[in-house]
């Protein structure tokens, strides 16, 4: 259901992962993905949700179980509205890509990792 | 005489990682030479199918033989399960910026029928034989679609894979070639088969009503020899996309733009036809898709709808403007460009995109490049890699 190199890719890093589908979308969870420190825990669930036509066409936002804030408690902006998939409550991280940033047909489930880290470490230190 | 394994076993290693069936091949020299096994050639296909099979990793075993002729070739060839009867190979489809078709040795060509010697006299008899022969994909059935199909059967095509999943509207009757009024309501592949099937009872026509969003009916088109493009969505196009370079399978896109005023007055009527071959830039890598529209397009109707309204995902189902005579001037222009790749009359280098500024009465063509690191790129190692897991290595809906 993943595109091999995707596959390959968690596999290589050690990541627990699970594929399913639900409502056309292709649902990747992570299962204890490591947050970076300043969080009020140290890893929680990650949601992917894929379109039909990944990796051409690029994912938008992703999605934690359980919901998550700062170590000081402060919340981080766009991330509270909570939304049911696969049986589950996730809380919603609204990022979505500017025009030109996804490089269809290059950029993979790799990329995407990478993008959500960066932004991980970058709202710790600007929450809002 | 003996063949040293040393020669072949690594590749029939080779072909195991790619999950291909690896293909015995050898030369019988000389423009007078008997394409077929010699007692010795089936000899050494006894010898090395099991060997062959086991290194390779698949039940098949494969053997071609080739001899040059005048300005072509010719070749003998099967593919064999340990169990089943050899299956001849039939005809060998060249694909690259020429696109050829070659009927292998056993196989002669049936004589044309007189109908086609108007053709005959603009191409000769090989190009009017390789029509005949072809097996063509059309996606979508609407102006554009129609107006390839009808041109195609009537070139003498006589093998169709249609796919689309909408039925004929009131406005389609303006534009769909074969089309009436009493057609209202109709799947629009059963107005174009049966239009087809008027014009040409032999011909053998799959009619697909659904969109190639859906892996099914995109593993249907895996058997097209060569695919027509005449989408207007987004989603589709991605999928064409990767068939030309997973399956090596030409891809004509078209494209048709009206731009009107809200007066309604004509402010710019654009056409492309776009080829997609290897060695040529994809239709990601041209940016001739909107891949934003393309999510939006396969997303569940409640979830588009709730990402509509947040603002999260472009709003779709505008009704564009569309004119009979653009549609069918650029389904023409592509059939041509079938026509072109395959006599050859055009200059060299040959254009793979063909741009239409009809309100400028201009026409400006173009060749692109495969992006660095994308899969149309010779180097990512996907032209020609066939069936993956999954399907065109992308992500489909349920």
């Amino acid at each position: 259901m993943l595109p091999a190199n995707d596959a390959t890719g968690l596999t290589e890093r050690g990541i627990t992962y699970t594929v399913s589908t639900e409502a056309n979308m292709t649902c990747v969870v992570l299962s204890g993905y490591r947050l970076p420190p300043g969080y009020d825990r140290e890893q929680a669930d990650l949601l992917l949700r894929l379109n039909p036509g990944f990796p051409d066409v690029q994912p938008d936002m992703w999605w934690f179980d359980p919901a998550i804030r700062l170590k000081d408690g402060r919340a981080v902006k766009a991330t509270d509205v909570t939304e049911h998939h696969l049986g589950r409550t996730w809380q919603r991280w609204s990022r979505h890509f500017d025009a030109g940033q996804w490089r269809s047909g290059t950029d993979s489930l790799e990329s995407y990792l990478a993008l959500i880290g960066r932004e991980l470490e970058r709202c710790v230190q600007h929450p809002n | 005489m003996t063949i040293a394994s040393e020669g072949y076993v690594r590749f029939l290693g080779e072909a195991e990682r790619l999950g291909a069936v690896p293909i015995w091949v050898h030369t019988h020299p000389g423009e007078d030479s008997w394409p077929k096994a010699s007692r010795w050639d089936n000899e050494v296909d006894k010898q090395i199918a099991d060997l062959f099979r086991l290194r390779s990793g698949t039940e098949y075993y494969s053997m071609l033989i080739v001899s040059p002729r005048p300005r072509c070739f010719t070749f003998t060839g099967y593919l064999q399960s340990e169990s089943g009867n050899p299956v001849p190979f039939g005809r060998a489809w060249i694909v690259g910026d020429r696109i050829a078709s070659v009927r292998a040795f056993d196989f002669p060509a049936p004589p044309l029928h007189a109908a086609f010697d108007r053709n005959v006299r603009a191409f000769g008899g090989g190009i009017q034989q390789t029509l005949a022969d072809l097996c063509v994909g059309i996606v979508g059935c609407g102006g554009t679609g129609s107006a390839v199909a009808e041109q195609l059967v009537r070139l003498g095509v006589r093998d169709f894979v249609l796919c689309d999943p909408d039925q004929l509207s009131a406005s389609n009757v303006t534009r769909v070639f074969g089309s009436f009024p009493t057609d209202i309501g109709r799947d629009k592949v059963d107005v174009v088969a049966a239009q087809l099937a008027r014009i040409a009872p032999e011909a053998e026509i799959r009619a697909n009503k659904s969109m190639i969003t859906s892996e099914e009916t995109a593993r249907e088109l895996c058997e097209c020899d060569i695919v027509f493009g005449c989408t207007d969505d987004n989603a589709g196009r991605l999928v064409l996309s990767r068939l030309a370079t997973y399956f090596l399978t030409p891809v004509i896109d078209c494209g048709v733009l009206l731009s009107s005023g809200a007066g309604g007055q004509l402010l710019g009527i654009d056409g492309r036809v776009t080829t997609l071959v290897p060695g040529q830039a994809c239709l990601v890598c041209r940016g001739r898709i909107d891949t934003k529209r393309a999510g939006t397009e396969l997303m569940t109707p409640g979830e588009r709808k709730r990402l509509e309204e947040e603002g999260y995902a472009p709003a779709l189902g505008r009704v564009e403007p569309a004119v009979v005579t653009f549609t069918t001037l650029v389904a023409a222009t592509a059939v041509s460009e079938l026509l072109e790749r395959l006599v050859g009359y055009g200059p060299e280098p040959r254009p793979s995109e063909i741009l239409l500024r009809c309100h400028d009465r201009e026409i400006s063509t173009n060749l692109q490049e495969p992006g660095p690191r994308h899969y149309c790129h010779p180097d990512s190692g996907k032209l020609g890699l066939g069936v993956t897991t999954p399907f065109l290595e992308q992500t489909w809906p349920q």
